[in-house]
């Protein structure tokens, strides 16, 4: 990028050049954009030729028009659900981030904090969320704690565990230095640490986002008077496919937007990784 | 010992040394096995003294360096400053690692000011010194570049610049120098000479050349391996201010030099 701004000032040279560069970056811009946007258009062809052919009957497979229908027609009422969920699940991925740094913190600064959490915290992983779900129910209600909770729970584990490998990836000889300067421990954590742990902590965090989305929509399948858990629960029973695809297709863009999100928040906190550096190399 | 002060004459001198190791035996215990990295060692380094610790790899440098800044702890046998024995990191030292060990988000001026930072001095005064540091490691141009931007020759002279960013009284450097061209390290030496001369401040230098040892230290240490010890110590009786071109011409440097590329073999004999 750099690059491609800089390459006119050099035109004191014959030109040849820079231009030669710059459309090279740009080309290599645009291509790596295509391949995804190519494949998409061949699914949607794909499904679209299967769907007006009358291979598969709407109940089975609705058209993308049938889909786009039921978005469109059902604007209102989808938003609204999705609105929930996104609440679920920004709620459950802040709380799961706060609590996960925390835990990761506690158990990189202390053994006890290790022995003890860390059977606990694989424990809670291993057991099927969608089987506790229910539970959850009972203890907090129908509203959307129930959901947060499943939400928070899915996207704990990789933000703990990106959080622990983080902070024990620093340098160690930067650590000795801290010790010569005489810093406090909690300029150590935030000068030192913390910085030192971003990469593998923002590595984790868009794992988690992706499974916050998931967590909150089963807490929503468990029970639920609203949500897209619900809506797709609903468009279920009425036998809607066209509702149920475009309620799927809602969460999955909240899921990639998520993800796209904390992308941009990654670029712009570590530019100095390696992984962005050799980005546009 | 044969500090060629004639002005200044630190009552230190005959009393307790600035920094005296006795004894000292290190032990690293790894997984495996356990690693004898020093055995009865004794060293005294007295007030504005410019000691060079020289020896094959593996023989100690670093850990004996590593010993006076409190960073290790002894085994056996105690470090201490000023009489007072060592129990934890020293914060009143400068360290020079063997790697740059600079932190990768912060741009070369930040990373020097990580001294300041971590330290709480005063904010202006620390850049002013930054600014100086960093024009006489001809840095100035690269104050706002990251570390990998920067050849490791440029990272190792940022490092020594957060090293002096406090004025420390001891500076102690592991091979500093060690990924530098020729006339880089020429330089650098020669700036170090004149730092250490025009300041009352006392370093102890772990090199591989030993050139570079015997211009720049009133003291050259020699260490032998398995278990790291003590071979020699070479008084350098050559005036405190050296200029590079006369102190390789002059006799005196010619009789250490021989002298320690005799005990540590042929190995360094081109150097
Ligand atoms: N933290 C450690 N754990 C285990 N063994 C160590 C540790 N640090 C050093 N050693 C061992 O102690 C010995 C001396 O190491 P040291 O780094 O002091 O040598 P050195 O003289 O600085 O070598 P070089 O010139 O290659 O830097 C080596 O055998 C090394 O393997
Ligand atoms: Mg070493």
């Amino acid at each position: 990028m750099s690059t491609a701004i800089t390459a006119p000032k050099q035109s004191k040279e014959p030109g040849a050049k820079p231009r030669r560069k710059k459309p090279s970056k740009v080309a290599a811009g645009s291509l790596s954009a295509m391949y995804p946007v190519a494949f998409m258009v061949i699914v949607f062809a794909v499904w679209w030729g299967v769907t007006s052919a009358g291979i598969a009957p709407a109940y089975i497979l609705p058209s993308p028009a049938d889909t786009w229908a039921a978005m469109t027609d059902n604007a209102a009422y989808l938003a609204q659900h999705t609105w929930v969920t996104t609440w679920e699940t920004l709620i459950g991925f802040a709380i799961a981030i706060v609590v996960g740094i925390a835990v990761a913190v506690a158990m990189v600064y202390n053994k006890t904090m290790e022995r003890t959490f860390y059977p606990i915290i694989l424990f809670a992983q291993v057991v099927p969320k969608i089987a506790i779900a229910p539970l959850f129910i009972v203890w907090l209600g129908f509203g959307p704690q129930p959901k947060i909770l499943v939400a928070v729970l899915m996207a704990f584990f990789p933000i703990v565990i990106a959080g622990i490998s983080g902070l024990r990836a620093v340098d160690p000889e930067a650590l000795e230095l801290t010790s010569i300067m005489g810093s406090s421990r909690w300029k150590v954590f935030t000068k030192v640490r913390f910085p030192a742990a971003l990469p593998e902590l923002l590595g984790g965090l868009k794992v988690a986002a992706t499974l916050a989305v998931t967590g909150a929509v089963v807490g929503e399948f468990v029970g639920a008077n609203a949500g897209l858990g619900y809506v797709i629960l609903q468009a279920n029973g009425n036998i809607d496919t066209a509702m149920l695809f475009a309620a799927l297709i809602i969460m999955s863009l909240m899921g990639v937007l998520l993800f796209m999100i904390l992308d941009v928040v990654e670029r712009l906190s570590i530019p100095w990784h390696a992984s962005h550096r050799n980005k546009d190399a | 010992m044969s500090v060629t002060v004639e002005e200044r004459e630190p009552a230190t001198m005959t009393d307790t040394a600035l920094v005296d190791v006795e004894n000292v035996g290190i032990t690293f215990q790894t997984r495996k096995n356990t690693v004898e990295a020093l055995r009865e060692v004794d060293l005294k380094v007295n007030q504005g003294d410019f000691v060079a610790l020289v020896g094959p790899s593996g023989c100690g440098k670093s850990t004996l360096l590593r010993s006076m800044a409190g960073i290790i702890q002894p085994t056996t046998g105690t470090v201490s400053l000023r009489g007072e024995e060592i129990e934890g990191p020293r914060q009143d030292v400068g360290f020079v690692f063997q790697r740059p060990a600079l932190l990768p988000w912060r741009d070369v001026q930040r990373n020097i000011m990580l001294q300041a930072e971590m330290r709480g001095m005063d904010k202006n005064q620390a850049k002013a010194r930054c600014e100086e540091l960093l024009e006489l490691t001809s840095l100035t141009g690269f104050k706002k570049s990251l570390p990998h931007e920067l050849s490791g020759g440029m990272q190792q002279r940022a490092a020594l610049c957060r090293a002096l960013l406090h004025s420390p009284e001891i500076l102690l450097m592991d091979e500093p120098f060690g990924a530098l061209d020729a006339l880089t390290r020429e330089h650098l030496n020669s700036e170090l000479q004149k730092l250490w001369n025009s300041t009352n401040m006392t370093v102890v230098l772990v090199t591989h050349s030993v050139a570079e040892a015997v211009y720049l230290a009133t003291r050259v240490v020699v260490m032998g391996s398995r278990p790291g010890h003590i071979i020699e110590e070479f008084d350098v009786d050559l005036p405190r201010e050296r200029d590079y071109e006369a102190t390789m011409a002059d006799p005196e440097f010619h009789r250490v030099a021989h002298g320690v590329r005799e005990l540590l073999g042929g190995a360094h004999g081109n150097h």
